[in-house]
């Protein structure tokens, strides 16, 4: 009996379909390929039936039936070509034109507003209004990046309806009632949490915008293009849309997608429904740190080439010049020093080739002294050795999650949302750490420890989750910085993970890490190698005279390292530092050669998201001329110094894909398989 | 119809006795319903006799009422009573005067409907207009109490139940139930989906009876004196007492316990005095401000809940309201449209947008600013208001200006093309 | 300025123990609230309510807005409540309410000068609509409220009657012959 429940079969304007049961009409048409027009329906939301436009008779029903509220049943007759159907879907329009301005023409979403298209499709011919609309406020500033312009508001709800259900912040709400509704915050605060961005997409009409892209392109000027945020080490997958070489905005796959696309629907909530959702979360929302923070890629604060001299007052140089003084920095400490003098820091958001290439130039130069976690973090690599490298969508099905050190949040925003979405499903938080996370929902266990303490709570903890009724998850930000005692954290953390298991629950875990591409750097190998010395010890030994030269790479230890004066000490004695970076950090202050290099929505390549998936990076816009790509940088310098030292340079062993898309070798070294299916499917 | 032989119960003795003060309430055999059924009858027996007298719900849809006690399903979960006392239907005010006037008549009913029904607890969602209703019920509510009639093992029995009494705060769709619910829950009194119905997903998620103050008033007297004698009174599907409310043009304005099944014209006449001296009635809303109007040659109609219904109208809460000659309809039209465009919780396009526009356009009309097209959005729009959203406020909102449309279309015509209301000279 | 209730207080221990579910006692608190201030909420209300029931304040905003009854900004002492719907307008509210804009010298939702009254006009049936036409003052009923007698009653308030002492209760009609003293439906 426990077979899964036969489909059901229904018939859409006389084309029949099979659907899973409980499926809404508005969904099987869909699969039916019929459009069913909707502005309050979004496949990620709870219905909620209030727009009314999904009007359509259902065979045997009295009256219309919202298609977005009505589940299915087996042998439904359903049409939405019915005259009272289509009148009724008119009318809709028409109400909803009555107060909602005619300022299209100056209207961000004008172009791929939703209302402007229904109106179109299935909207009067004329208006037949004749008194005025009302009037309200148009640009009210919601939060630091949201715009509300409340004529425009058609009060689908689904900011209100996201903001409770998704993101559960509940700051967003409607007040008044009637058609005095207005959707608000509380009265003098700010709508303020890491998912804002997201009521932006949702919004069919042009009521909610973004500060960032208000009144900064049209969509038909606008080039997408579908890639993958790179600012954490979830790399959720987004369209970046570009204008004239810009940046101008980023959203998510799906969120305005086929209206630039003419994929079958016309309307944003149609893109993706949830299981279509591609990327490695299956939510298909942002957060607005990678929705936002753009702003850099086209800063003039960016470096537009290589810098020479110590300090703030650098000369400009030409890239052979500064090739040449990097061969002759590096080379020459290797000489007079042995290779043991060089150091190598950070690497932890290359692309995987690019870390190939930095793992290569650091065995050309011999040093075993290499690694990306220069903010001090616990190693990564805990969950993967163990084999219970966890899925983030294990956290959809997880019981129960165990939160260790500072809240996902922080480090991996997108994550949070999935652990509120587990919260709402009734699942419990276990956490522990420095400051309590930030959840309203029930169902949340909180205990401010760390170091000894925090292991302790983990041994105990184990024997509570090994009565949990389901999978468990762990979630570590993977820092030991705040205590310096990740080991002892992370050996906790594999017990609790064996007690659990023995009591035949799953457990995954999670470590998004201080560097969004953490798994990638450590399967190239830029972790110390036999003999070689962690970023304490670099910096110890630099202090101490023992390293000679230091090169950076897209790091600035000045400003995370948690003991800022052994840095300073470190650069003050070292030889010769060389910093590969795009922005004029503290730490490229203090460097004697500075290589511009290129940011990554500029460049292509592989990432490796936390849960050990790989999937290829899109260039987004065209590199600007300002700086060179770090892959070539590299690849430039292993081959000078190959040459210098008299090194072989070795062919390209290591296997990184020779092109985006193709399968990266990265089993064996601890990185989960990669899925092919499901990565290409993504783009 | 035994109509000579009828005496008010319900109303009985309102305005002669203190009926508010419990021993007077319990010297006329009050809370007497309460104690034969704890002691002698079964909860299903209760429900049994409800279902057999033909009660119908006096809140404004007329269901069965012991139909709806049986529609909650027998799984165990905790169920809930709802007393609806949000009367708030324009032209309606007999809940009222129960509630201030024989307040511990509207407590014995819902202690015998939460009886019926296994109600774990019941609720008292109280209009937040009715200040005065509130002290007065909570007094009694307090009086019952004392005297072992709410709370735990009520009488010596095993049943017990606590009654809470939740004031409302100014919103007429709270007497719809399913927004009652939700302001009952601590929300906006929004309406919900449905499916699910109370029954099943009611208060808390559980299943819940949401009955009307008349309603259950009407429960002791079923229990006391049998379900045959409520089914005598009236006609045979809509039977029983029933309190209509009668106000606007009429000699005597006030509330009218009577069985069901009276001639309008009866009620009008013989019971509220007919119309001013000197004045012709004019039109007619039998059953509240929701309600499409009848004119003087429908006033035959029996007051059932089917008759009405058959003659385009419907019962309703039973509020009569009367407009007379000097009336008009187009006033009345906006006066009515403008308060449900008020009342519309917002969530639907058509209810939010449709009626603030229908009530801005009616009232360019009365103010002369009128346009032969407004007559063609006033007639085509209702019906792309009224059937088309999640409760019924969005067809009540219409109801009187379709009808008055239907049946005094010169007189809009009249506005559009005078600029103003040309009644007076008609009956000058 | 502190919230009108503590939420030590028996008066809201009781409210919050009402309910199955906490929520639900938001209406109660806020009427409390509004009681004790004197016809309004005041912000710290609001936070107050969201504090003790776990709602954001947002959520709080959403929910009293919705109700006419809640005030957010303050009021006179004596709120005069109109019933301006059908039945009460038949019987003169309009001319009511243009009588006590006139002797009152505001407009509906304003507050008199000396905070005295603030008249307000209700398209909210008040359910007197037998006592035409209604008014309510702080929720007590005034019936039949002619002109001169709304200026008695300005009056009577001003000298320091209480809204309950004035206060009418619904009734039944007299019998056949007898007529209500004030003459009835504006005969
Ligand atoms: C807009 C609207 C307003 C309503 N107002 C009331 C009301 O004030 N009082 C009431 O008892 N029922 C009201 N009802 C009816 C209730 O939804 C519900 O049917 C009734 O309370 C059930 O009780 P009954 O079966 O005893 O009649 C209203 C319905 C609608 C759609
Ligand atoms: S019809 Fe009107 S009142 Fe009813 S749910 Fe819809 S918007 Fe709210
Ligand atoms: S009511 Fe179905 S989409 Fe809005």
């Amino acid at each position: 009996m426990s077979q899964p429940a036969a489909g059901v079969r229904v018939t859409i304007n006389g084309r029949s379909v099979e659907v899973a049961p409980g499926t809404l009409v508005v969904e099987a048409a869909r699969r039916a390929g019929v459009h069913i027009p909707v502005f309050c329906y979004h496949p990620r939301l709870k219905p909620a039936g209030v727009c009314r436009m999904c009007l359509v008779r259902v065979q045997g029903q009295p009256r219309l039936v919202t298609a977005c509220t009505t589940p299915v049943a087996d042998g439904m007759v359903v049409d939405t070509r019915d005259p009272e159907a289509l009148a009724a879907q008119r009318s809709v329009v028409e109400f909803l034109l009555l107060n909602h301005p005619l300022d299209c023409p100056v209207c961000d979403k004008g172009g791929e507003c939703d209302l402007q298209d229904l109106t179109f499709k299935y909207g009067p011919a004329i208006s037949r209004l004749a008194d005025p609309k009302l009037r309200r406020p148009k640009a009210v500033e919601l939060g630091p990046f949201i715009v509300l312009d409340q004529e425009r508001c058609i009060l689908c709800r689904r900011c209100v309806r996201f903001d409770d259900e998704v993101a559960q912040e509940r700051q967003l709400v409607i007040e008044e009632r009637a058609v005095g509704s207005v959707v608000t915050t509380a009265a003098g605060r700010p709508y303020q949490h890491p998912f804002t961005g997201n009521v932006v997409e949702l919004c069919p009409v042009g009521a909610l915008t973004a500060r960032t892209y208000r009144f900064r392109a049209r969509p038909w000027d606008l080039s997408p293009v579908a890639s993958a945020c790179t600012v954490c080490s979830v790399h959720c997958p987004a369209r970046f849309d570009v204008r004239l070489g810009q940046l101008v905005r980023v959203v998510s796959p799906g969120g305005y997608m086929d209206h630039l696309f003419g994929a079958p629907g016309l309307m944003s909530a149609y893109h993706t429904p949830a299981d279509d959702v591609p990327g490695a979360q299956g939510m298909g929302w942002l957060c607005d740190r990678g929705r936002f923070n753009h702003g850099y890629l086209h800063s003039p604060q960016r470096l537009a080439g290589p810098l020479a001299g110590r300090g703030p007052l650098k000369r400009a140089l030409d890239w052979e010049q500064a090739l040449q003084r990097a061969e002759d920095l590096l080379a020459r400490a290797v000489e007079e020093h042995g290779p043991q003098a060089v150091g190598i820091l950070g690497g932890g958001r290359l692309f995987w080739e690019e870390a190939v290439a930095l793992a290569r130039l650091a065995r050309v130069l011999g040093t075993p002294h290499v690694d990306y976690r220069t903010a001090g973090q616990a190693v990564a690599s805990l969950a993967t050795p163990s084999g219970r490298s966890g899925r983030v969508e294990d956290l959809e099905r997880a019981s129960a999650v165990v939160v260790v050190g500072s809240p996902p949040v922080e480090r991996a925003p997108v994550l949070d949302l999935a652990v509120r979405a587990a919260l709402a499903r009734g699942a419990r938080v276990y956490a522990a750490g420095p400051c309590r996370p930030p959840y309203r929902a029930s169902g949340v266990e909180f205990r401010p420890a760390w170091g000894q303490e925090l292991a302790q709570w983990l041994r105990e903890l184990a024997g509570v989750l090994a009565e949990a009724p389901g999978p468990v998850v762990v979630v570590w930000d993977g820092d030991g910085a705040w205590d310096g005692r990740a080991g002892l954290v992370g050996e906790a953390l594999l017990e609790l993970a064996e007690t659990v298991e023995r009591a035949g629950r799953q457990v995954g875990l999670l470590v998004p890490g201080a560097h969004p591409q953490a798994r990638a750097a450590e399967a190239a190998g830029l972790v110390p190698g036999e003999g070689g010395l962690d970023t304490a010890g670099m910096l110890q030994a630099l202090a101490a005279g023992e390293l000679k030269a230091l090169y950076v790479v897209g790091a600035n230890p000045l400003a995370t390292f948690p003991d800022r004066a052994l840095v300073e000490q470190a650069l003050a004695a070292a030889e010769a530092v060389i910093v590969q970076d795009l922005l004029p950090t503290e730490t490229v202050q203090q460097a004697d050669l500075v290589l511009a290099c290129v940011p990554a929505p500029m460049r292509q390549g592989t990432l490796v998201d936390l849960d050990g998936r790989v999937r290829v990076h899109a260039m987004v816009v065209p590199p600007d001329g300002r700086g060179r790509p770090d892959g070539e940088i590299l690849q430039e310098l292993a081959r000078r110094l190959a040459r210098r030292l008299g090194r072989s340079l070795e062919p390209d062993q290591e296997g990184g894909p020779a092109s985006p898309g193709a399968a990266a070798p990265l089993s064996g070294d601890g990185v989960a398989a990669l899925e092919p299916a499901r990565a290409r499917r993504l783009w | 119809m035994g109509q000579a032989a009828f005496e008010p119960v319900l109303t009985a003795g309102i305005g002669r006795l203190e009926l508010e003060n419990i021993e007077v309430y319990e010297s006329r055999g009050g809370y007497q319903a309460l104690r034969k059924a704890l002691r002698s009858m079964t909860p299903a027996e209760v429900q049994k006799e409800v279902t057999d007298s033909g009660l119908r719900g006096r809140g404004g849809a007329g269901f069965p009422t012991g139909r709806k006690w049986g529609f909650l399903p027998n799984d165990g979960r905790p169920r809930y009573l709802v007393c609806n006392a949000d009367e708030s239907e324009p032209g309606t005010f007999k809940d009222r005067l129960l509630i201030e006037r024989n307040p511990h008549l509207v407590v014995e009913g819902v202690l015998l409907a939460a009886y019926a029904i296994g109600a774990a607890r019941a609720f008292i969602y109280l209009r937040g207009e009715f200040r005065q209703g509130y002290e007065i019920l909570s007094r009694a509510l307090e009086q019952a109490r004392r005297r072992g009639y709410v709370g735990e093992r009520i009488l010596g029995s095993d049943f017990s139940v606590e009654v809470v009494i939740h004031r409302g705060a100014g919103a007429y769709i709270c007497g719809e139930e399913t927004g009652l619910l939700n302001s009952l829950e601590g929300r906006r009194g929004e309406p919900r989906l449905k499916p699910p119905f109370p029954a099943s997903v009611g208060l808390y998620g559980m299943p819940t009876v949401v009955n009307n103050v008349e309603t259950l008033a009407c429960v002791p007297f079923i229990v006391a004196r049998g379900a045959r004698w409520f089914a005598s009174i009236g006609p045979e599907k809509s039977p029983g007492p029933k309190i209509f409310s009668v106000s606007g043009r009429v000699r005597r304005p006030g509330n009218y316990e009577l069985p069901l099944g009276i001639p309008l014209r009866e009620l009008l006449w013989e019971h509220a005095g007919g119309p001013l001296p000197g004045r012709r009635f004019k039109a007619v809303q039998p059953g509240g401000g929701s309600s499409p109007l009848l004119v003087p040659e429908q006033l035959d109609v029996p007051m059932d809940f089917d008759s009405v219904a058959r003659v385009g109208s419907m019962l309703g809460s039973g509020g009569v309201i009367v407009l007379d000659d000097r009336d008009c309809v187009v006033e009345a039209a906006r006066i009515l449209t403008e308060f449900y465009a008020h009342e519309s919780c917002g969530q639907c396009t058509p209810c939010r947008e449709g009626l603030h526009w229908l009530a801005r356009i009616l009232a360019r009309l009365e103010s002369g600013g009128g346009r032969p097209e407004d007559l063609e959005v006033l007639r085509s729009t209702p019906p792309f208001i009224a059937g088309r959203t999640i409760c019924p406020l969005a067809d009540a909102g219409v109801g009187f200006l379709r009808s008055s449309l239907q049946h005094f279309p010169e007189e809009y015509q009249a506005h559009v093309q005078h600029g103003r209301c040309t009644r007076e000279a008609k009956t000058a | 300025m502190a919230a009108a209730w503590q939420k030590e207080e028996p008066e809201v221990q009781e409210i919050l123990q009402r309910y199955p579910q906490r929520r639900s006692a938001i209406m109660p608190l806020l009427h409390l609230a509004q009681e004790r201030r004197g016809g309004y909420l005041a912000p710290e209300d609001l936070e107050a309510v969201g504090e003790v029931l776990g709602l954001t304040v947002a959520e709080v905003e959403s929910v009293a807005s919705f109700y006419a009854l809640y005030h957010r900004k303050p009021v006179g002492r004596y709120v005069l409540t109109v019933c301006a719907n059908l039945s009460c307008h038949l019987s003169g509210a309009r001319e009511l309410v243009r009588h006590l804009q006139q002797r009152l010298g505001v407009e509906p939702g304003q507050t008199t000068r000396d905070g005295l009254f603030t008249l307000e006009v209700t398209p909210e049936c008040l359910a007197a609509c037998d006592q035409a036409p209604a008014v309510q003052v702080n929720g007590y009923y005034l019936h039949r409220v002619t002109p001169r007698r709304a200026d008695e009653l300005v009056e009577a308030l001003r000298q320091g009657r209480s809204p309950q002492e004035l206060a009418q209760r619904s009734q039944l009609p007299p019998p056949v012959g007898e007529v209500h003293a004030d003459g009835a439906g504006g005969l």
